[in-house]
């Protein structure tokens, strides 16, 4: 259910509905008191019902890309500040097929270009978004967006600058139903 | 968390990315939602404090809404109804003419809401005048004026914006592509039309 005061329109709407719905209650309260309790809750009711009805009907969200339908992988690279090998490893992780990168690092994002850089130079079709705070919510909206048919953790070089932070990958398995590689752990596919 | 920032295209590559709205809402849209959100909490604040009045001094007041021995000038307030849900109607105009590019009519559709709502604030102002009991004769006087009062107030600062508003249309600032004011500003006039809905069929009819 869309928000209903997001846009000029929805917000008239809410005042068309507004006039009506209290337009109804107030008739049936000057007819008898009771009556007007009767609308109000018969409305109310009726509303809540309609709304909750509504959100059901709704169509699904469009099925997201994926591998088996495009051909092509979709390769969502969560960036610490030092990653040493990530085209190889994306390349090994292809396999043949091409390769759609989104990278998620942090803000601000300076490094995050100087990476796009090279992947792009390496003929890699990458895009990026630089986060702030907490990287797990702000890469639930990635993975929303961009589907990925894998997540690929490449942490930072250690210390304070080691985003995405310790246990990441563990957190970011639990969340996603998307499998969810780290370059930390997973040496076998690191290039 | 936010997204701050988004590198598009292989032309910006060499500089920091440009700026993402992860919550898929402009911040502007956003900021009017949360600032809608808590004057429905503001005004929900006063309603609650108005049924309490009322249910609670509903036998002291022989079951009489309003009190005797005050009346409450329903049909004034319903000629302010009416105008501001017409000046509803004329904001819609305004926006949707914007959208279309026709901008004389977002010009007509913004001077014809200020217009509305000015006549609003004012017929409400002498009603004051005229009502024959002040804020502190009683518990019902405190709350009517304390809910049509906080009403009041949005209905000026909603002036405010619809001027600000109107003098950028006819400084030419909006056009079909680039009409976000206008729509915030709806958003927010749309808003302060329910709550008077809500305020007139809750104080002055039912």
């Amino acid at each position: 259910m869309n928000n209903p005061l997001r846009s000029e329109r929805d917000a008239f709407r809410m005042v068309l509905l507004a006039i009506a719905y209290f337009g109804l209650i107030a008739i049936g309260s000057k007819i008898e008191r009771w009556l007007g309790l009767a609308v109000f809750v018969v409305l109310t009711v009726g509303g809540v019902a309609w709304v909750l009805g509504r959100r059901r009907r709704e169509p699904a969200a469009p099925a997201a890309p994926s591998a088996e339908r495009s051909g092509d992988l979709r390769i969502l690279v969560v960036a610490g500040r030092g990653v040493p090998g990530l085209e190889g490893t994306l390349r090994e992780l292809a396999g043949g097929r091409r390769a759609i990168v989104q990278v998620v690092g942090p803000a601000p994002g300076g490094e995050l270009a100087e990476k796009l850089v090279a992947l792009r130079a390496a003929g890699l079709d990458a895009t990026g978004e630089a986060v702030e705070g907490d990287p797990l919510p702000a890469l639930a909206d990635v993975v929303g967006r961009f589907a990925p048919d894998e997540i690929l953790i490449a942490p930072g070089g250690g210390g304070p600058a080691d985003w995405p932070g310790p246990g990441f990958a563990e957190r970011a398995r639990a969340r996603f139903d998307v499998p969810v590689l780290d370059m930390g752990e997973d040496t076998d596919v690191t290039a | 968390m936010s997204a701050a920032a988004e590198a598009h295209g292989h032309g910006h590559a060499g500089h920091p990315p440009t700026p993402h709205y992860s919550s898929r809402v402009s911040p502007a849209t956003l900021g009017i939602l949360l600032f809608i959100g808590s004057e429905i909490m503001l005004f929900g604040s006063f309603f609650t404090v108005y049924f309490f009045i009322r249910v609670v001094n509903s036998a002291f007041w022989g079951g009489h809404w309003p009190p005797s021995p005050y009346q409450l000038p329903a049909f004034v307030a319903g000629v302010n109804t009416l105008l501001l849900v017409t000046s509803s109607f004329s904001m819609h105009w305004a926006d949707t003419s914007i959208k279309k590019g026709n901008r004389a009519g977002m010009q007509a559709g913004l001077v014809l809401t200020f217009a509305l709502g000015l006549s609003f604030l004012l017929i409400q102002l002498i009603e004051y005048s005229r009502i024959g009991f002040n804020t502190s004769d009683t518990a019902f006087a405190a709350t009517f004026f304390g809910l049509t009062g906080l009403h009041g107030a949005h209905v000026f600062i909603g002036l405010t914006i619809l001027m600000v508003m109107t003098i950028r249309a006819f400084r030419g600032h909006f056009s079909a592509e680039h009409h976000h004011g206008i729509e915030l500003a709806g958003i927010y006039w749309h808003f302060v039309d329910v709550m008077w809905i809500v305020v007139y069929f809750t104080v002055y009819i039912i």
